[in-house]
């Protein structure tokens, strides 16, 4: 704050830096008159007026005075309307302070939008700050707890629907606020709940507007783009008892019986959770923001869901979209698969097709082996299955670079190692004729047909893996000493597949650039005449 | 035998009688005593007890322990095949004796004595401060007695000063006023008894004061000072002297003259000379003797042999770039099988043959072995520190630099930018340094062969490529030449030691020159280039480990600018892109100049390994958008090829690269499916080729034959698009045709791979399609020369693909010896025996043989800490009882005296009163 106070300053002419300052000094004169009787209130519209100003110091000084005299007012249960008596003196103080309020509360939600992020996060503050006094108040009147929900929402509307909602506000909310106040965020997901509902009004009180659905693109943009943000810096879990849940920004009133509040029941708060992401997930949502979800899935959303089969549609919808989306959510599907009995149809085949071309060179492929040891881990699946993923991925070595043979080579060996009958892939003896005893004559070509989807019908044990023969002279000494494992007995147990998965073509260059040199560089035994020999490929097609 | 038959009693018996124990002669009878007789037999007690001991330890059969023998070797005597334990033990409590229990009497005593000398054992302190702290020692000493005279105030203690009890002051005042004027300084005896003390030698007239005393000391180690200055201004006089008359002495010790003119000038002395000649005469005639002959030295070589030698060493280089090849050791220096047609390499050759010898003082002459090697390590790493390479560690997350999947375009990459722009900011001023080396020697480049300037004939060495740009900044570039051949005559390894260095620097120089002048428009020409090359090529054997390094170093370089370029690709497609990213014509010149200047065809290369990666990573995940990007990845993977040109290992990175070009030329970026084979390929990438795509309606300048590829499209972009902004058709064209090419030699290259198939038969229905799609208008005819190569490439893969498929086997990667079926019969010991460990596993039994000998150890230090508290308590049991003993004894001297005291005074008493009764 100092610094772009003074930033403005050094901008400003002096004269009008002058006056900010003699503003700033009368808001203060202002506010201590207000504060000290009651005489006084109407100097409230002057502070009004001027933090509905540009100087935003002055804007900055006005709107904090302000709240600082509301806070006063709701202590002093000033700004309650009152049925019983309207005509009453007190009760018309009442209702103009009270409609005063008002348009400060509005004044306040519409700097949510404000230029400069630390405005912003002041106005949030502020914001909340009121919606602890009110809710105070309204305890402290009815004697009952109840969380002042309406202008809540007010506020996440205008934070979350803000397309000029700076990163500060949005941590702000989140870690100040969300991280730390139990009902606070309860009310979040359940505001968010019904914001992403598609007959949401936000306008149901004015006339104007209508559902959410009419909105224009960018506000439902901005919308997904900041729930977005927020929801995945909460950081906090749904609470599991009800005696963690002790953070409570509205406080509840002495006397309430605590126990039947929904602020404080954990099923309660793990059901606006539940429902919070559910309801999100049905948004238009940006594939990168699809991808961050299912990338999170697994770990911070499906274990807090009231009905964690709730996400299957998501997750299923997401896997059969192929590419890097599939390998993302097989890891959320995964997770429904063993701990939620979830049952997949053709779940090998859909595997399989994901072994696509790009597979060792997408960001995702060290977590989908990952899993894909897990898949295969069983010893029970027949081995034509694992036949046809081990040629698969073979195949895919073959046009792979260094990062990805280094996987592909492991894998394919812990298949052959933990599948026997897969070791013709690697050692196929000549058939005899049972009859006459000589050697059967092999067909020539390679019975695998590569575009096969059907794992069945394939071949794949069929065929050999010359693949992985080739892999063993492979221009990286490295890859092509592991691919050397195939001829020698296999004794050696299974690979730790963890330690090929975080290789790189920059982690290869640095363990051989670095590597330190022992004796001189060995050299052609005929030093170079030319720059380009003769006979060289490089001269068939190029004029120097 | 009988003896042990005997019985214990007998053999007891017959010991003692036969050690004089017993019998009739042992004992001393009354009368012998009486008479005096003292018999030799008669022993002393202590012995006889010793000998009685003995007998009995060697009668007594419970005390001897017999071990058994497990293995009974004939012949062979262990020493505790008997162990006499009571023996045994008695040693074991010598030895406690003497070790616990000496240490158990000296534990209360301090022994030794404490050096307290001040400054004896240290070197390191000034003979000043030596003095000056054992005086301050001396005095505080002193200082510490409370009747010290003279020092007392000096330590700011006032003792008051006494004589007979009386204050000296006091005694001051009285008597010893005006004395001297009456006798005229003469004192007499009484007076010096009084204020004396009796007298005091010393005349002083007071204690000295510190100051006084600091003085002294000031002035003693002033005046030390001096003396050793002195000392040593004479030293080097001396010594100024004696080098005046050097040349002198040297003139007597070398010159026969100076010999005789010495004789000539001490006749005198002639005598004894002679004699001394003479001696030194045979001394030097029995040296001779033994010292070695000359050998005759190795006739010239006919040229047949010489040929034949040649071609040996060409086998022999050979067979170690095989065994390099395979990944296996060579066993040979890897530059002793260098060719060498020319001068420098053969000078090089005999230098290193010749140093193998050792140096002798001949060798001063003409070519001077290099005293320890010639460099230092420092001194080679100083070379290193070249501008361009700045040695920041680059840190990436893993999966940063990946591309990402086709349906998506973004990579979220803002956390890295901030190291973006640091890296970017590295790049740029290394690029801008590169661009002003380029700018200045495009200066002289520029100039015709016919520069006025004369050539001089000799030159500095340049040490670094500043120097050289001075150098060479005058000459034309044919000029240039003439310089660093003449460069490399001047100094050339044999004619100094130092030499070794210049010509590694020249060497790095010169391949920081190829690389400026790769980059120069229009492109230098090539016999220049030629010419640098070779001589680049000639002097990196000169100090390879450098040169090495210095290559590894730009490898590093050009690696980290082509991660840069490929994040930035990845990052924005528009984004700012810095300059000096990604690979630059200088980059592809030297990569290609490591590729055959080192052993390219090596499993592994400590230079060629890393530059392969980066290509490779270069090929795979880089975005070819422009010409100059795509004929520069060709030529990349034409070098590619070169490396595994003689290895043949598979490169899946070039393959990939040459069929998407291929595949570009005519297929439909936005259809994924249109493109056949494995490779991987994004959208990005396929948006990005999109440029290569041949349109129908594109005329080509020429029906019939293709422009090659030009170096200057790798230098820029301009060059390569021909000034127009699009590229044109033509050049679209060239680079079908150098992809087509090196698909040819790739073909050739990995025919013999057991993959071939895999690995080429998308390349059938890529050339199909191509052969389909290219335009056949009359008009817009693809050239004849593509079409021509692109049938016989088909024709070819064709056939090698048949062929292929036709020698093709199931891979048997597993024929090794039959493993032993499981047996599950009981194994059978023939003579089993309990003691014996029949555990096949080896590691277990080596484990139980550990474990016991743990606990045999353990046992042992266990008994041996139980014996020595044994000991220890029996010795406090001793000592206790001589403690008692001692008391016992007081106690009862003192009682005796008591009590003799008490029957004295009972006695009296009874006299007393028996004389009292008497009386009464």
């Amino acid at each position: 704050m100092s610094k772009r106070k003074l930033s403005s300053f050094k901008d400003e002419q002096s004269a009008t830096a002058k006056s900010s300052r003699e503003i700033i000094e009368s808001v203060r004169r202002m506010e201590a008159s207000v504060l000290s009787s009651q005489q006084n209130l109407n100097d409230v519209v002057d502070i009004f007026n001027i933090a509905k100003g540009d100087e935003s110091e002055a804007v900055f000084a006005a709107i904090s005075s302000l709240g600082r005299i509301y806070n006063a007012l709701w202590e002093k249960d000033l700004l309650n309307r009152s049925k019983k008596h309207k005509d009453t003196a007190a009760a018309k103080v009442s209702d103009w302070l009270r409609d005063n309020y008002n348009q400060y509360v509005v004044l306040l939600r519409s700097m949510l939008s404000h230029s400069e992020a630390p405005m912003q996060v002041a106005a949030l503050k502020l914001l909340l700050q009121m919606i602890e006094k009110e809710g105070e108040s309204t305890g402290r009147n009815t004697g009952m707890y109840e969380f002042p929900n309406d202008s809540f929402i007010a506020v996440i509307e205008a934070v979350l629907d803000n397309s000029a909602a700076s990163d500060h506000l949005l941590r702000s909310l989140a870690d100040s606020y969300l991280n730390i106040y139990d009902d606070l965020r309860m009310y979040f997901y359940r505001d968010v709940t019904k914001m992403a509902s598609p007959d949401y009004d936000p306008f149901r009180k004015s006339k104007r507007g209508g559902p959410r659905t009419s909105h224009v693109v960018e506000q439902v943009e901005a919308f997904v783009q900041n729930t977005f943000a927020v929801m995945s810096m909460v950081r906090v879990a749904p609470k599991k008892t009800a005696e963690e849940l002790d953070s409570l920004w509205v406080a509840v009133p002495k006397g309430v019986d605590k126990t039947a509040l929904a602020v404080v029941s954990p099923k309660a708060h793990r059901k606006a959770f539940s429902e919070a992401w559910l309801a999100f997930m049905r948004q238009p949502l940006t594939a990168e923001i699809f991808k961050q979800i299912l990338a999170v899935m697994h770990k911070r959303i499906v274990p807090y869901m009231i009905d964690p089969k709730n996400l299957m549609d998501f997750l299923s919808n997401s896997y059969d979209a192929g590419g890097s989306v599939s390998l993302l959510a097989l890891n959320g599907l995964f997770t429904l698969i063993t701990e939620h009995n979830l049952n997949y149809p053709q779940f090998y085949e859909k595997l399989y097709a994901l072994l696509d071309r790009n597979l060792f060179h997408v960001k995702y492929r060290a977590r989908f082996f990952r899993l894909f040891e897990v898949f295969l881990g069983s010893s029970h699946l027949p081995s034509y299955l694992v036949a046809a993923f081990a040629k698969r991925i073979s195949r895919l070595a073959l046009s792979a670079p260094p990062s990805g043979a280094v996987i592909a080579i492991p894998v394919v060996y812990n298949l052959l190692k933990a599948h026997p009958k897969c070791m013709v892939l690697i050692h196929r003896m000549p058939e005899y004729d049972e009859a006459t005893g000589e050697e059967k004559v092999q067909a020539a070509n390679d019975p695998y047909l590569a575009d096969e989807p059907d794992l069945a019908k394939c071949r794949a044990i069929d065929s050999s893996l010359w693949e992985m023969q080739t892999l063993q002279s492979h221009y990286y000494p490295n890859i092509a000493t592991l691919a050397k494992i195939f001829g020698e007995p296999f004794y050696k147990p299974k690979f730790q597949l963890e330690d090929f998965l975080d290789h790189t073509y920059n982690t290869f260059f640095e363990t051989d650039s670095s590597r330190k040199l022992r004796k001189a560089p060995a050299l052609a035994a005929q030093p170079p005449t030319t720059l380009i020999r003769p006979g060289d490929a490089i001269s068939d097609f190029l004029a120097y | 035998m009988a003896k042990q038959k005997q019985s214990a009693l007998k053999k007891l018996r017959s010991a003692l009688s036969s050690a004089g124990l017993t019998g009739p002669k042992s004992q001393v009878s009354k009368k012998d005593k009486k008479r005096g007789i003292r018999k030799p037999t008669n022993l002393k007690t202590a012995e006889r007890r010793q000998k009685l001991r003995l007998i009995q330890n060697a009668l007594n059969p419970f005390e001897m322990k017999i071990n058994r023998k497990k293995l009974d070797v004939l012949g062979l005597r262990r020493k505790d095949e008997q162990v006499n334990v009571s023996v045994a033990r008695q040693r074991a409590l010598e030895r406690r004796k003497q070790t616990i229990g000496e240490e158990r009497r000296n534990r209360t005593r301090v022994g030794g004595i404490v050096d307290r000398r001040i400054g004896e054992n240290d070197a390191e302190m000034e003979p000043e401060e030596k003095m000056l702290r054992r005086f301050t020692a001396e005095r505080q000493k002193r200082a510490r007695g409370m009747f010290n005279l003279e020092e007392g105030d000096l330590e700011g203690e006032i003792v008051e000063l006494t004589h007979f009890g009386k204050s000296i002051e006091e005694m001051d005042d009285v008597k010893f006023n005006g004395f001297d004027d009456e006798d005229g300084g003469n004192i007499d005896g009484g007076q010096v008894a009084a204020g004396h003390f009796g007298g005091f030698e010393e005349s002083r007239s007071g204690p000295k004061t510190k100051a006084e005393i600091m003085q002294e000391i000031i002035a003693k180690s002033k005046k030390h000072k001096y003396e050793r200055q002195l000392a040593k201004e004479q030293d080097d006089e001396l010594r100024r002297e004696l080098d005046g008359e050097l040349a002198s002495i040297k003139a007597l010790l070398f010159s026969k003259d100076g010999a005789e003119d010495d004789e000539d000038d001490k006749p005198m002395m002639k005598a004894v000379d002679s004699k001394a000649v003479d001696q030194s005469y045979d001394t030097v005639v029995k040296e001779l003797v033994f010292e070695k002959r000359a050998r005759p030295q190795d006739r010239l070589k006919t040229e047949v042999e010489a040929a034949r030698e040649e071609l040996e060493r060409l086998e022999r280089a050979e067979r170690h770039r095989r065994r390099r090849m395979e990944g296996l050791p060579s066993d040979s220096e890897p530059d002793s099988d260098r060719d060498s047609d020319n001068d420098s390499d053969d000078g090089m050759r005999a230098y290193k043959a010749e140093s193998k010898r050792r140096p002798v003082a001949d060798d001063l002459g003409d070519d001077f072995a290099p005293a320890g090697e010639i460099v230092s390590e420092s001194e080679m790493s100083l070379g290193m520190g070249l501008q361009q390479v700045t040695n920041e560690e680059e840190e990436h997350e893993s999966g940063e630099e990946e591309e990402d999947d086709d349906e998506e375009e973004d990579d979220d990459e803002a956390g890295d930018s901030e190291s973006d722009q640091s890296d970017l900011n590295d790049v740029e001023v290394s690029h801008r340094q590169f661009q002003q080396k380029v700018a200045i020697s495009a200066q002289p480049a520029g100039r015709t062969a016919a520069s006025s300037h004369e050539l001089p004939f000799t030159f500095p060495a340049p040490s670094d490529y500043d120097a050289w740009i001075e150098l060479i900044a005058d000459y034309s570039l044919d000029q240039q030449i003439v310089v660093i051949r003449r460069l490399r005559t001047l100094y050339h390894i044999r004619l100094s030691p130092q030499n070794k260095q210049k010509l590694s620097d020249l060497c790095i120089v010169l391949t920081e020159h190829l690389a400026v002048l790769a980059e120069q428009t229009p492109p230098v020409p090539v016999a220049i280039v030629d010419e640098l090359v070779k001589h680049i090529g000639e002097l990196a054997s000169i100090d390879t480990e450098r040169f090495g390094e210095h290559c590894r170093q730009t490898i590093v370089d050009i690696h980290r600018r082509i991660a840069l370029a490929i994040r930035n690709s990845s990052a924005d497609a528009n984004g700012p892109v810095a300059h000096g990213t990604g690979i630059r014509a200088s980059d592809i010149a030297l990569m290609r100049i490591f590729v055959s200047v080192f052993s390219s065809s090596d499993r592994y290369h400590s230079i060629v390994t890393p530059m392969l990666v980066a290509i490779c990573q270069y090929l795979g995940q880089n975005l070819f958008a422009s010409l100059k990007d795509i004929a520069g990845g060709l030529v990349l993977v034409g070098l590619v090829h070169e490396t595994q040109r003689l290895s043949r290992r598979l490169v899946p990175e070039a393959l990939n690269f040459l069929y998407a070009v291929l595949a570009a030329s005519v297929c439909n970026a936005e259809d994924p499916a249109d493109w056949d084979g494995q490779y991987p390929l994004s959208r990005r990438h396929r948006l990005a080729l999109q440029t290569l795509r041949i349109g129908v309606t594109e005329k080509c300048l020429s029906q019939t034959v293709v422009e090659p590829i030009r170096w200057s499209w790798l230098v820029s972009e301009d060059q390569a698009n021909g000034g127009s902004r699009s590229v044109s058709v033509d050049s679209k064209y060239s680079v079908l045709r150098a992809a087509l090419q090196l698909l040819q030699r790739f073909i050739d290259c990995y025919f013999s791979q057991p993959a071939f198939i895999e690995l080429f038969e998308p390349l059938q229905k890529v050339l199909g399609k191509i052969n389909d799609r290219l335009p056949k208008f009359k008009h817009q005819k693809a050239p004849s020369e593509i079409l021509q190569l692109l049938d016989t490439l088909r024709n070819y893969l064709n056939e090698q693909l048949e062929q292929s498929q036709a020698s093709r086997a199931p891979v048997k990667m597993q024929s090794h010896k039959p493993l032993a079926i499981d047996s599950v019969a009981p194994m059978f010991e023939a003579n089993y025996s309990l003691d014996v460990h029949y555990d096949p596993d080896r590691s277990r039994n080596e484990g139980i043989k550990l474990r016991r000998q743990v606990n045999r150890e353990k046992r042992g230090a266990v008994r041996e800490l139980r014996r020595d508290a044994q000991f220890i308590a029996g010795e406090k049991l001793k000592e206790q009882r001589q403690k008692d003993r001692a008391y016992k004894d007081k106690m009862k001297k003192a009682w005796s005296v008591l009590e003799s005291d008490q029957s004295q005074l009972k006695k009296l008493d009874r006299m007393r009163i028996r004389e009292r009764k008497a009386k009464v």
